[in-house]
Order: C-alpha cells, then structure tokens, then sequence
C-alpha cells in the first residue's frame, strides 16, 4: 500500500481517445510496481470542498514506473481529472482492494474468457496482458468479448496483440449487432475453464447466471459508490448470502473497497 | 505548551480524536492512530446488525450523506474480533455505544467494562436507524435517564453524543450533564437526502441520510457555542473539520477537543496534521 501527496505522482499524458473517454498515464514507481490487475487507485482530483471525495479508478495499465487509468467523464469529478495536464501531480492513494486471480486462467488447459461491457473494459487490458504473458507457455487459451453501445465508445484496440478478440455494438456499428452478453451465450460452454467479467450490472447478472449454470469459475469486478476506499467506512456494501443450512440462509455485506473490486461470482447477490 | 485535555478521569494527549464511523483500525495503514489524542470505534450494539442497502453514501456539494444503519458485529463479536486491533494501534479508544432499546445501552457497556477501553461515547443521534439512536436524543428527559442508567453501569467515564436534528440542544445538554455524564460531544450529522432526476428516485438506499463534511461546519460551530455556555462538562466539537484553522475555530467556540469524521476519508492523516498544526499554533507569540 503506497500512499502518494501531491507532490509524488506525475501525470505523464492526459489524452482524449474516444467520445468522453480519457487515458491518463501517472508515473508513481511504488503504485505501479506493486499493481496487480483488478486493483484502483483512490484519487482526489481537486483540493476544493467540491467535489470533496476521492475517486476510485481501476488500473488499466502498468508500464514500469507509470500506471494508467481509463475513464469516462460523467460528473464533475472526472470533467476535473479530463483537464489536468501533463506534468501536474496527482494526489494518488494506491494499489487499493483485492484484484483477479489471473492464475485461474492457466491453471488447466483450456479457453478462458474476458468480458467487458461499456468502461468495464478498465480493468480488464491489464488483466489480459497478464494473463497473454502467462499462457505464452501454457496450452490456455484466452478469448476477449467486448461490447459497447456503438464504436466510438468502444475500446477494443489495443486489445488486440492478444489475439481472440470479438466485439460487440448495441447499434451494430461494428462487428456483432447486440450485448456482449450474447457471444458469451453462444460460446461453448464445455470448453470455458474460466470467465473474467467487468461492467454494467445488467451485463454481470447474465455472466454470472451463465456461470453458476454451467459451473464455470467466475470472477467480477463490481462498483459502489465509495468513501474510504480502505474499508473504513463501510459504504460500498455488496450483499452476500452466507448459506447456514439448506433452507436457511443469511444476508450480510461485504466491501467493494476491501473484499473487493473483484469477487468470486457466486458469493454475490447483484 | 501542553496539548492534554481530560474529560472526567481520562486524560488525551491532545485534543484530537477520530471520529466513530470513520476510522477502522484499518487507517493505521494510512496514518499513525497512537499519535492522536483518541479514536472513537464505530457504534457497537448489543446484538449484531446488518446495516442499510446500498447505496449508503451519496456525495452533496461540499458534503456527504451517509446512510450505513450502524452495521456491527455485535458486542461479543466486536469485544473478541475488534476491538484488540483498535486497542493495539490507538493510544486511547473510545467505544462508540448504541442501542435500539434503553436497557441495550447499559447492557453493552457493562460486557466492555473487563477491557481496556478508555471511555464511552453514547451514540443517541444516528439519524439513520428505525429505532433507538436518535429517538433516544430527542427528549431531555429521555438523556437524563439514559445518562444515569449508564453511569451506574460503569466507572469509565461517559460521553453523550448529541444530534442537532432537535428543537432544544442546550437543555438535552444540561440533561446529559445533571444525569451525570463526563462530556459532551456535538453534532452529529443532520438529516438529508438527495434525488437522482433521471430515475427519480432517492439516491440512498434508506432513503434519508445524515448530512456531513465542511458544509456543516458552520452549524456545528453555531452547536458547540450555545452547549458550551450552559455545561460545565468539557464540550467536544464535532462537524466538517478538515484542517488546523477549522479545529481552532471549535476551541475557540468552546470546545475542549475535537472530533475529525469527513476528512479521514479524504486525507486518512488529517488528524495528525492537526496535531502538528495545533502545537504550531499554542507555540506562536
């Protein structure tokens, strides 16, 4: 756990590279040499009373002593972060939370899948460059679905030196016309030794419905909305069913923040 | 000059305390909690309580709303898993007690008695839970008793922490303090709620929340000035205190300490920059 002020973390580059959606690079050696995919960086964007919180963002990228992290600008935190330039610094609290399992994907010797709908693809280019470096000796094999509503909010480029990448539009402007969700649907299923999922609720409900059928391991990465980011405060609370009999069981909560970003698909309730 | 400041038989080493809710002994990663005067544990209960649906917090214009529903493992629980890590990294702990019945209150404080808790703080504000909490704040007489039912179940001493969702704070104070409680501290956080226009729909999952962070500071300050007038018992000020001049602001309103909640969510280490900034302060000419 690396906590950086102000005057540590750099920005690096700060560039548009789709409708509303920035790549920011931030070079801070100790959060991106001790990154792991599925992991976010706590950040305050301004030293103003507003916005007051920090933003949680999902490490997209690591290049040596540089992170990166892709947004969307939504609100008047990311419009804030969308105008920093390059060579400001960054007050950056990180790696934060629990990431993917990526040895999940290369433990046997069969596909495994990424999916990602919308800006659920953040997590998900250093996730795949994890594991395209680790199955280089193994049999594995990995597929990537992306899906967005049309291709100028779709990033799918650079995912692409992985090789098996299948694109979705909600508007059919490229490739398949429809969700993400229906590639996944139409793959497989005794084939699939693994699924890594990221994005909107609606689109995890069905990964994860299509996992618990076929019992297929599946890890997601969830949001919520976030205070501390270090568990403190208990907001981002996601329900999980703790079985204490087999007609009985129990609601509680755990963090996205802490237990999270990224939970085992059947521990959830979403 | 010396920081210390006693509240009945406890003495601080400096007036800064981490607010209950804000500060699980996870923020010793982030910062170092021996160096502050107390830290407050987040509200335990008699039984353990689930807590609210999400969403649980929302951010407002220069604040925030909070809605968790006083989650807790419950006092066994929270004695045996919890508390030792508070105990092991703080130089004082405070335990937050609440309750959704009177006698809860009294029941909880006396199993903490064995352990090495340095006082109680009495939570009869949350404003975020059906019963208990705040319904408990409300009425004087109510204080009173809750007070002196407290106090006879313990020898630590006791502090009544006060909502400012009330008509009549001043005489719920007095109330607090004839009944017999060691301090005082003020606010907690104030009722809210925020809209989504698009679903339109509540953006808590409770609904209503209680309002936080500098936005406050203003009221909390106007509390703390009006208490601190009528009790003896030293006042601990509590509302958007993000830096050193906010805190001194409360001392010089009538605090005797205060409490940091809001800001150990944007700066895990505000209450030891207050620390520093207070001793800077004292040491000026």
């Amino acid at each position: 756990m690396i906590i950086r002020n102000k005057e540590m973390a750099k920005i690096i580059k700060n560039n548009k590279v789709k409708d509303g959606i920035f790549l920011m690079s931030i070079e801070d050696n100790g959060i991106a040499k001790s990154a792991s995919p599925g992991q976010f960086v706590h950040i305050r964007v301004s030293d103003t009373y507003y916005p007051l919180l920090r933003r949680p963002l999902s490490i997209h990228n690591t290049e040596g002593p540089v992170f990166e992290i892709l947004y969307k600008v939504i609100g008047i935190g990311t419009k804030i972060l969308s105008e920093k330039k390059e060579g400001e610094k960054l007050d950056a609290i990180g790696p934060l939370g629990k990431g993917f399992n990526s040895q999940l994907a290369i433990s046997n010797s069969q596909l495994a899948i990424i999916i990602g709908g919308g800006m659920g693809v953040a997590p998900l280019y250093f996730l795949a460059k994890v594991i395209n470096s680790k199955l280089k000796t193994q049999n594995s094999k990995l597929k990537i679905l992306l899906g967005a509503k049309n291709k100028d909010q779709l990033i799918y480029e650079k995912f692409e030196e992985f090789g098996n990448v299948s694109l979705t539009t909600e508007d059919g402007s490229i490739e398949y016309k429809g969700l993400v969700t229906d590639l996944l649907l139409s793959t497989l299923n005794s084939q699939l030794s693994t699924l890594f999922a990221c994005g909107p609720i609606g689109m995890l409900r069905i990964v994860k419905a299509f996992a618990i059928k076929h019992k297929i391991p599946c890890e997601m990465s969830l949001e919520e909305n976030m205070c501390c980011g270090i568990g403190a405060c208990l907001s981002c609370a996601v329900k999980v069913r703790t079985q204490k009999s087999e007609v009985r069981s129990q609601i509680s909560y755990k963090y996205v923040c802490k237990d999270g970003p990224v939970f085992k698909a059947e521990e959830i309730e979403i | 000059m010396s920081l210390s400041v006693s509240i009945g038989s406890l003495t601080l080493k400096n007036p800064v305390i981490l607010a209950s809710g804000t500060c699980s002994p996870d923020l010793q990663k982030f910062t170092d909690l021996s160096k502050l005067g107390a830290v407050v544990t987040k509200s335990v209960t008699l039984n353990p309580r689930t807590g609210n649906p999400p969403p649980r917090t929302v951010e407002t214009p220069c604040g925030m709303l909070n809605s968790i529903g006083l989650e807790n493992p419950g006092v066994e629980k929270f004695k045996k898993e919890v508390l030792p890590d508070y105990i092991k990294y703080a130089d004082k702990v405070i335990c937050s007690v609440s309750g959704e019945l009177l006698y809860e209150y009294a029941e909880v404080v006396k199993r903490l008695n064995d352990t090495d808790i340095s006082a109680f703080e009495i939570n009869v504000s949350c404003p975020n839970v059906e019963r208990g909490g705040i319904e408990f704040g409300k009425d004087e007489k109510m204080v009173h008793q809750i007070t002196k039912s407290i106090k006879s179940a313990t020898k630590k001493p006791i502090i009544i922490k006060l909502s400012p969702n009330v008509s009549d704070i001043e005489n719920i104070a007095k109330a607090a303090e004839s009944g017999g409680a060691d301090g005082i501290s003020l606010i907690n956080t104030l009722y809210g709620m925020a809209i989504d226009i698009n679903t339109k729909k509540p953006k808590l999952g409770n609904i209503t929340g209680g309002l936080s962070g500098p936005c406050i500071k203003p009221i909390a300050l106007y509390y703390v000035y009006k208490v601190a007038k009528v009790v003896k018992m030293p006042v601990i000020g509590i509302g958007g205190i993000m830096n050193t001049e906010d805190a001194i602001e409360f001392f010089i309103a009538g605090a005797a300490a205060i409490e940091i909640g809001t800001a150990n969510f944007v700066n895990p280490n505000t209450g030891i920059e207050i620390v520093k900034g207070l001793a800077k302060y004292n040491n000026e000419p």
